[in-house]
């Protein structure tokens, strides 16, 4: 048995052990060894049961087989090697992972295996902070205008900044937004031209543009963009996922919208993620009219791993995959 | 009321309370231990010899795999049940355990009332 092996098996065996005796106390609950129970307590001891039951079942496709086929969606391979690893570890600070719960853990495990030295802290936390850390990867839900701010500071502040969103949808646990920058309302042609090759954009793309503004979609034509703007952003739920190239999203707009229209838009089933350029007021401190996002922006896989997402993290450091 | 003698062999403390408590109140005579060379020990010195054992495999001293082999060096007359109750999930624990003698093969988390039925059934 390799050293791999015997981590699953150590793991789960602390699993099955902690689960133990939450089951047993539930069990004796249940019994009424401690005294007669109300029929909302038992009711509450049941699921504790029945959900020990899942947990251990989780577990032991997780820990305990060998098929990469069973192994829970929400994670790949526990022990997969980050591929591919442009960038020496030793050659990189410490990450700071704004990731919160069982995903950020999981990441944050695959980036340690891998060698890299990693800080996992709240998102929240992170973007109040005053001084950006460097290697910077953060969760910022779907971002609203305020986040907006935080972020353009973080994005100019770091030297390898990836900013995710990441989405609950009905479909799979999460669906991973990558933000490519902030471009101000009032940005230059010059600017805006930049915010279009940063997402990669075609020839003659296709853009996809949420917001009140009515300058920026019409000079965005002018640019030779094939424009499909809509203030109401219900219609985007309504916008064919093959009529877009990316996204122009006004931070107003981002407020709004139902974070599965923009997920269904931005992932269609099949094929790959469109770009988000994020339309919102430039920090202060910054007199840029477009804040890229350095690094990775988009994230194809889905649902996504937390081994896919370290490996695009890895990719995004100083030294990798800049942009 | 059965008066089967049980040694429990667990080095978790609250899981074994939890076990001590549940046999107790099904009726059985329980002793607990919590680790191999004490659970060897009682097997060879207790007059009369335990009916069963509870035997946790992470054990410190001997572990539940080196007190199963010893057990299988007893007369089988006298060779107590034994069931292994353990955080080991994986195949091969579990063969390796009924290889070396055990009589049932329960990974945790367990039921409390699952165990006292297989003990019964042990014992029979």
């Amino acid at each position: 048995m390799n050293t791999s092996e015997d981590e699953q098996a150590a793991l789960a065996y602390e699993f099955r052990r902690q689960l133990t005796g939450i089951q047993a106390n539930a069990e004796l609950l249940l019994d009424e060894a401690f005294g007669p129970l109300e029929p909302e307590q038992r009711d509450a001891l049941e699921e504790i049961v029945a959900s020990t039951g899942d947990v251990t079942t989780l577990a032991a496709h997780a820990f305990e087989t060998t098929d990469p086929e069973t192994v829970v969606p929400v994670d790949g391979e526990p022990d997969a090697d980050l591929q591919p690893r442009p960038t020496d570890p030793d050659e990189v600070g410490e990450i700071t992972l704004g990731l919160a719960g069982t995903l950020g853990e999981q990441v944050a495990a695959q980036l340690e295996r891998a060698g890299y030295a990693v800080r996992l802290v709240e998102p929240t936390t992170l973007l109040e902070a005053e001084r950006a850390p460097t290697s910077l990867a953060i969760d910022c839900g779907l971002p609203t205008a305020d986040v907006l701010d935080s972020l353009a500071s973080l994005a100019e502040a770091s030297d390898s900044l990836s900013l995710l969103s990441t989405l609950e949808t009905d479909a799979s646990p999460a669906a991973f937004l990558g933000i490519s920058g902030v471009l101000a309302p009032t940005a230059t042609d010059e600017a805006l031209e930049a915010a279009l090759a940063a997402v990669d954009a075609a020839i003659d793309p296709r853009v996809g543009y949420v917001g009140d503004e009515a300058d920026l979609p019409e000079r965005l034509a002018k640019l030779g963009c094939e424009v499909v703007a809509s203030s109401a952003v219900d219609d985007l739920e309504s916008l064919p996922p093959d009529r877009v190239d990316c996204l122009f999203l006004e931070a107003t707009a981002v407020d709004r919208l139902d974070p599965t229209a923009i997920a269904a838009v931005r992932a269609p089933d099949g094929g790959p993620q469109r770009p988000i350029v994020v339309v919102g007021t430039p920090p202060s401190s910054s007199s840029a009219e477009w804040v890229p996002t350095v690094g990775n922006r988009a994230f194809a896989r889905k649902p996504p791993t937390s081994v896919d997402l370290a490996a695009e993290l890895a990719r995004a450091l100083p030294a990798g995959d800049r942009e | 009321m059965s008066e089967d003698r049980i040694l429990v062999a667990e080095d978790d403390e609250h899981v074994n309370e939890l076990l001590v408590y549940r046999l107790e109140t099904a009726g059985f005579d329980v002793t607990a231990v919590d680790d191999g060379a004490a659970c060897l020990e009682h097997v060879r010195l207790a007059e009369p010899t335990p009916d069963a054992i509870l035997l946790d495999l992470m054990l410190p001293e001997y572990d539940g795999f080196d007190v199963l082999r010893r057990l299988e060096e007893r007369d089988p007359d006298s060779k107590p049940a034994v069931i292994v109750v353990s955080g080991r999930g994986l195949e091969d624990d579990v063969v390796r355990g009924f290889e070396l003698g055990a009589d049932d093969y329960v990974t945790k988390p367990f039921s409390l009332s699952e165990i006292v039925a297989r003990l019964r059934r042990a014992l029979r």
